[in-house]
């Protein structure tokens, strides 16, 4: 039995889109809510910056990756 | 006057999500170091790559939450009324207003060693109601903030418009000719 491993990358894609969902959330709650217009945009700008880095660095080494390729599970059990 | 948690509140905190930032770093170690043989090839460094990066993104997407929540607890107090803003989650905000010449008896306390030394505890405000209306949690120097408080409260009381006098159920004062 193989599984493509392009499938992990499908998950990690899905992880990004609820990170984006959980980050618009918690930036609503902090622009709405905050007190300080100066100390909003300064942290928010940092979240956001320091997320991008995070991406960046996780696409520099993905889009190294041979993603054709399959991983391969020996089911049959051995003969004693 | 706008009070929040003393600093050290949060620093508590930030050093447990610290210790979680390095969780990767000391796998990281016992892969290259210790001779433990895991995620190896071109295949594991992708899945290492995908897993560290899932990790790190949520990680700091749940610290800045935590800065979050942290930020916005918040206590304003003014010259006429206090105010209690909570932000219990992401999902939960309560806001309670309490008219300063309602207030009756305040007390503060600081408990522990820490909060001893960095001067923060809690302020419990009163009314005449029979449960406690407000609790300025872990807020920085509370002995000070009752004070202040106080002479606000007393102040308020001096200075009484007709329409809060009513409110009380007091009689207003009729001019006489």
């Amino acid at each position: 039995m193989s599984i493509p491993i392009i499938i992990f990358l499908y998950i990690y894609l899905l992880a990004i889109a609820v990170f984006i969902l959980g980050s618009i959330f918690v930036l609503y709650h902090i622009f709405r809510f905050g007190f300080s217009r100066k100390l909003v945009g300064v942290s928010s700008g940092l979240f956001i910056a320091v997320s991008i880095l995070i991406l960046l660095l996780s696409a520099y080494f993905l889009f190294q990756v041979d993603w054709s390729k399959t991983i391969d599970f020996d089911l049959t059990p051995g003969i004693f | 006057m706008i009070l929040r948690r003393h600093w050290f509140v949060f620093l508590k905190f930030f050093v447990v999500y610290i210790i979680f930032a390095l969780v990767p770093v000391v796998l990281y170690i016992l892969k290259k170091y210790a001779g433990v043989d895991f995620f190896s090839g071109e295949t594991g460094n992708a899945l290492t790559v995908i897993i560290v990066s899932s990790y790190y993104l949520f990680w700091w997407l749940l610290a800045f939450r935590q800065l979050v929540d942290y930020w916005l607890d918040v206590w304003v107090v003014t010259d006429q009324r206090v105010v209690n803003v909570r932000q219990k989650g992401l999902f939960f905000r309560t806001i309670s207003e309490l008219k300063l010449f309602r207030i009756q008896d305040i007390t503060a306390d600081v408990r522990g060693l820490l909060p001893t030394i960095l001067h923060y505890g809690n302020v419990h405000i009163q009314t005449a109601a029979s449960r406690e209306r407000f609790i300025f949690e872990q807020i920085p120097h509370p002995y000070e903030v009752t004070r202040k408080i106080m002479h606000l409260v007393e102040w308020r009381k001096q200075h009484l418009s007709k329409a809060d006098m009513a409110s009380m159920g007091e009689a207003v004062p009729r001019k006489t000719r």
